[in-house]
């Protein structure tokens, strides 16, 4: 599922490895969400935009419409 | 690159999962060679206890793993340990005949790795399972 993850993480100045340690996750997993190879959990991705403070649909794009 | 207190963790859970089946191999392979005077089923009884432990020591390692960790090891133990196992059975009829007991010894694992799927599947469905709206 494509997203702006990459963007928003570096706008914090968090490396992958500090994401992935706030969300409790492998470093590898946000690298593979971000890279668009691996579709993250529903909790994850609530996770993921609650942390950064917007809505789970402007972090992850819609690919159905 | 340094290692986050989560990677320590699942290392840590790690090692325990190693050690536990290793111990639990090491024991139930002295008590099935090594222990004459007591009965079979009492052997195969502590047997499964030691397994059932070394099973319960693996679940902390399992449970600190994330989605896309669980995901990766269940589809490459689904693909791969199906076709190796299959594989392994019909290298076994080749080489060692329909009677041999190399092959009784791999379609025994290989029917209990079935039917373990099959409880596995059984349980999974029980958990998950929700009335009808």
């Amino acid at each position: 599922m494509k997203n702006c993850l990459r963007e928003k993480r570096t706008a914090r100045g968090l490396s992958q490895g500090e994401l992935a340690e706030r969300m409790d996750v492998s470093r590898q997993t946000i690298n593979a969400v971000e890279a668009d190879k691996y579709d993250p959990s529903l909790p994850l991705a609530y996770k993921l935009a609650a942390f950064f403070g917007v809505p789970a649909e402007t972090l992850f794009f819609n690919p159905f419409g | 690159m340094a290692i986050g207190e989560r990677e320590k963790r699942i290392r840590i859970a790690s090692a325990v999962s190693l050690l536990a089946a290793c111990v639990a191999g090491i024991l139930i392979g002295l008590l099935s060679g090594q222990v004459p005077h007591i009965p079979q089923l009492a052997v195969g009884l502590l047997a499964a206890a030691i397994l059932f432990g070394a099973f319960m020591a693996m679940v902390p390692r399992w449970r600190r793993l994330d989605h896309m960790q669980q995901d990766s090891r269940l589809r490459s133990w689904y693909w791969g340990g199906s076709f190796a196992g299959g594989l392994g059975l019909v290298l076994a009829l080749i080489f060692g005949g329909a009677r041999s007991p190399l092959f009784a010894g791999a379609a025994l694992v290989w029917l209990l790795q079935c039917a373990g799927y099959g409880a596995s599947r059984l349980n999974w469905w029980r958990v998950h399972r929700a009335e009808a709206a």
